[in-house]
């Protein structure tokens, strides 16, 4: 049966994802109730599990509607792009709250820390040092990626692949860096308010570059199975967009938590 | 320390002024200090703590120099946090350089 359209809208099928992702949600939730109260983890493991299964199977269908079926019009690929502006827009603030937490603390120290920042006793991390490098690193990936997607634009599909590529593994590249860092670092988040600024900022930092090298990666199977045209790869955007985003961030937590902070 | 220095100045002045008109009572409580004009004055109260130690440091407890910041971080911080900062100070733990 062929339907004719007479606008360029994507009404979807009726769907069960919604509600099970709630239920998933709903499970984290009290999973993590459960935990912090009797450190039980298997409810919290079963939240996860469920929404990951969920994440995987309805961005499956959205890769089915838009690559295969050839769903998303001009229109729709504008809303999809839109939404994924006001999503970053809301974790610039989610960062912010970061920021203003770390600024008040900082900027006035108070009596109990000794009026001065970094707070009496606590040794920072040397800026210069494996953060500057990690600077380096996201600096570098936000370039690569940039040159994929020029790739992508010009049909060089191998070329994509291999910016592609070097972005994810500066990504893994980065959040091992910090692992190592996060290992060695002479405070804990229980030092002071600067201990919890600091890895309340970058700890939140961190998880984000997990997930966009996640987001990247997906990008790379998706070029490899050869499902982003020149034309087509809004998936590849909002990636790339998620990923200078998580820069960005990066840029002010070293500028201000690492470099000014300490 | 040229705020403080006009500060005790005055405080000399009124002293003497006091002493001349024949009054033996000098009621004084800590005057206004150009680096803490907010109401909050806790880092008032704090600076002058610190500021007494160092002056007992170095000139001993009983100088007037140091008698005065004793005079004012009595008259701005709660009893109770004094009593904390000087356990601190004893164990060596006061966050404050000294």
């Amino acid at each position: 049966m062929r339907t004719v359209l007479c606008h360029p809208y994507h009404l979807v099928e009726p769907s069960p994802w919604p509600c099970l992702g709630a239920g998933g949600a709903f499970f984290i939730t009290v999973g993590s109730v459960m935990y912090f109260h009797y450190g039980l983890v298997q409810i919290m493991y079963l939240g996860v599990l469920v929404v990951v299964i969920i994440m995987f199977v309805w961005w499956q269908d959205v890769i089915r509607e838009s690559t295969f079926q050839g769903f998303h019009s001009l229109v729709v690929k504008q809303g999809i792009k839109y939404g994924m502006l006001l999503f970053i827009l809301s974790e610039v603030l989610f960062f912010f709250s970061f920021f203003w937490a770390f600024f008040h603390s900082s900027l006035a120290p108070a009596v109990e820390l000794g009026v001065v920042w970094p707070p009496q006793g606590v040794n920072p991390l040397n800026s210069f040092s494996v953060p500057l490098l990690n600077t380096a690193v996201l600096l570098s990936s936000g370039a690569t990626v940039t040159w994929a997607h020029h790739a992508i634009i010009s049909g060089k599909r191998e070329e994509a692949i291999l910016g592609l590529s070097l972005t994810v593994f500066l990504g893994v590249l980065f959040t091992g860096l910090q692992g190592v860092e996060y290992y060695e670092a002479p405070f804990t988040i229980s030092d002071s308010v600067y201990g919890s600024t600091f890895f309340m900022a970058t700890g939140f930092h961190g998880f984000h570059v997990l997930i966009g090298t996640t987001f990247l990666i997906i990008c790379l199977v998706r070029l490899k199975l050869n499902q982003f045209t020149s034309r087509q790869h809004v998936g590849f955007e909002a990636a790339s967009w998620y990923w200078h985003f998580v820069d960005v961030v990066w840029l002010f937590l070293y500028l201000c938590v690492y470099w000014w902070g300490s | 320390m040229r705020l403080w220095l006009a500060h005790y100045w005055l405080y000399i002045k009124a002293h003497k002024e006091m002493e001349e008109g024949g009054s033996q009572l000098v009621l004084q409580t800590a005057p206004f200090d150009a680096r803490f004009p907010y109401t909050n004055q806790t880092k008032n109260c704090w600076q002058n703590f610190v500021d007494f130690h160092r002056c007992s440091k170095k000139l001993g407890e009983e100088h007037e120099s140091c008698k005065y910041f004793k005079r004012v971080y009595t008259s701005l911080c709660p009893k109770g946090w004094v009593d904390n900062w000087n356990d601190q100070v004893e164990a060596g733990t006061f966050p404050g350089r000294i």
